[in-house]
């Protein structure tokens, strides 16, 4: 029987960790994830699971530990913010590139400089065009189930890609919130043996290698046959979390459509804010607004026509990111959204507002301001201000 | 090579060419737009059935010499197409190095000396490209179809009067190398006995 919990999201996905009990996971700290190897390492350290716990001096060393250790033939995890993740950036491609299922914690953290140790998306956003398979998660819960079907999704036959799970920094993985763990046996029992399609490193009767260099002649089909595994991850995530919700009553899709069927106003809100928004759609609802919620939890792939059906009705959709694409033409939830809505016959109007960068708290009156400006945009039908900072002091 | 093979086939099969034209299809054809102009439609339906392997460089790359094409060759010959290559470049073969000719890459020669050899292999242990041919435990002609021509062999090679000396391609491909080289490992011995000579009297 599952659990109730009272955990911290990091301490949530430890525990999803010691349930699925990897061959490998390698360590190097820095906020706000060190808590999950901190907790890992705990558990290593009473014999709860059987992981080999790498110590290294860097996250570029953690992750290429990680690329050996899988190349190898072992389950792999880790866990990282912010420059950490910059850090591993080479590595992220090798890992995605050899086709390596490496499931990998991003606590999302804003970037240096200036230095701040807070949530924002501007780590796992600058890896979105790594290769890696990314799951969004609203609160610990949503962490710890993605942490659990991570590796099913990766390590699916059909894909074979490193994913990458990511929850807020500080705003979840530092707060206590109820939540439900599933039994040991049942987590194990639904992530299974790790199995390669492929012959491993460590199988010595066959031996392969790994990484060769590869040039004019083959680099193109490679990065194709790469280019499909990871449009055919959305399928495997959409199977994993239909099987996921029978195991646990939580059945997860590609996003979550809040109240959107006949919203005519909608926001797309990644993670932690989307809880914030959820209460305003709630409160404009009562007040008869025909208002809804897009969020997102895979962004990687994207998965441009389902959300783009989702949307397709609403006469405007603010897309709201926690990370600017400096010098882009909004941010990159935005622009992803905006071409996935091209193809309409009839699009909704679109605005993009920059919001809580390093942390910045978005309050209910913030999200009621945006909700506001988005049903003046439906009636006005005038684009005003495309793409802009909110709760930043002029 | 029969084992490998095999390993090729399950693994292109399972992991890349199952769910791969479906997915391409849907994608194409939903995100395809009623009210989007025609050409896009066409343009999409020209590129997609195209294989887009560079016939150039795959003709340019000699079949014998590139252990990507021997590795991954269809058995019928010529480039494979994106599906039926292992995952991430994988090379399912081993020792195929064999099979890729590294010795166009050289442009220093090592010419072997070998009334100067002494037989004691260094240059065998020591050379990073196994390009020291040896019969019955004993060192023969260097393997110039894979030798790079790094000279570690001439640097290690502990003899007297140098048995490996390194000569420029040009020099080492004409017929008098053999006496160039030996010319240059009597001077270098010469330099090397006279340095000595000269620190001795130092001391």
């Amino acid at each position: 029987m599952p659990k109730k919990v009272a955990m911290t999201g990091n301490v949530a996905v430890a525990n999803a960790m010691r349930q699925i009990n990897p061959d490998v996971c390698a360590a190097y700290p820095i906020t706000p994830s060190t808590e999950i190897m901190q907790q890992f390492s705990s558990f290593v350290a009473d014999g709860l699971v059987k992981t080999n716990l790498v110590t290294v001096e860097s996250e570029h060393s953690a992750m290429s530990a990680c690329i050996g250790a899988c190349a190898a033939g072992g389950r792999v995890m880790n866990a990282t913010s912010a420059n950490g993740l910059a850090l591993m950036w080479e590595m992220l491609y090798i890992a995605s590139g050899n086709r390596l299922p490496i499931v990998l914690s991003c606590v999302n953290r804003a970037l240096s400089a200036p230095i701040n140790i807070h949530g924002d998306h501007s780590d796992s956003m600058g890896a979105r065009d790594s290769g890696w398979i990314q799951l969004y998660a609203e609160n610990g819960q949503e962490a710890y189930d993605n942490t659990v079907q991570a590796p099913r999704i990766g390590e699916h036959f059909d894909v074979r890609l490193p994913v990458m799970s990511c929850m807020d920094g500080f705003i979840i993985s530092h707060s206590i919130e109820n939540m439900e763990l599933l039994d040991d046996e049942q987590v194990r029992g639904f992530v299974g043996e790790y199995k390669s399609p492929t012959p491993v490193l460590l199988d010595t009767d066959t031996p392969v290698t790994f990484g060769p260099l590869d040039l004019q002649d083959y680099y193109m089909e490679h990065k194709k046959a790469q280019h499909e595994a990871i449009k055919r991850a959305k399928k495997a995530v959409i199977e994993v979390g239909k099987e996921f919700g029978k195991l646990s009553g939580r059945t997860y899709g590609l996003f979550e459509d809040y109240k959107l069927r006949d919203a005519d106003v909608a926001l797309v809100v990644l993670n932690s804010a989307a809880g914030t928004a959820k209460v305003i759609v709630d409160e404009l609802r009562k007040k008869g607004v025909k208002a809804g919620l897009l969020k997102p939890r895979l962004f990687r792939p994207f998965p441009a026509t389902e959300m783009a059906a989702a949307l397709k009705n609403c006469s405007a959709v603010c897309v709201m990111d926690r990370c600017d694409s400096f010098g882009s033409a909004g941010g990159p939830l935005f622009t992803e959204f905006r071409s996935a809505l091209y193809d309409l016959p009839e699009r909704p109007l679109m605005m993009n507002k920059i919001y809580g960068l390093g942390g910045r708290d978005l309050g209910l009156d913030d999200v009621r301001k945006v909700f506001a400006e988005t049903i003046k945009l439906a009636e006005s039908g005038k684009v005003t201000k495309l793409y802009e900072y909110i709760t930043v002091r002029e | 090579m029969s084992k490998p093979t095999k390993v090729t086939k399950i693994a292109a099969q399972k992991g890349v060419a199952k769910a791969a034209p479906k997915v391409a299809k849907k994608g194409v054809v939903k995100a395809a737009p009623k009210a989007a102009p025609k050409t896009v439609k066409k343009v999409v339906a020209k590129a997609a059935p195209k294989k887009s392997a560079p016939k150039g460089v795959a003709k340019a790359a000699p079949k014998k010499t590139s252990p990507k094409a021997a590795a991954k060759a269809a058995p019928k010959g010529g480039p494979k197409g994106w599906k039926d290559l292992p995952m991430g470049g994988m090379i399912l073969e081993a020792g195929n190095a064999v099979n890729y000719n590294t010795g166009a890459w050289r442009s220093d020669r090592p010419i072997w000396i070998e009334e100067n050899c002494i037989q004691c292999l260094f240059c065998w242990i020591y050379c990073p490209d196994s390009s020291v041919n040896t019969k019955d435990g004993k060192r023969v002609e260097f393997d110039y179809g894979h030798c790079k021509g790094c000279g570690v062999c001439a640097l290690e090679c502990p003899s007297k009067v140098k048995a490996i000396v390194m000569l420029t391609e040009a020099e080492g491909a004409a017929p008098d190398a053999l006496d160039k080289a030996k010319a240059i490992a009597n001077r270098m011995a010469a330099e090397k006995a006279a340095a000595k000579e000269k620190e001795a009297q130092n001391a």
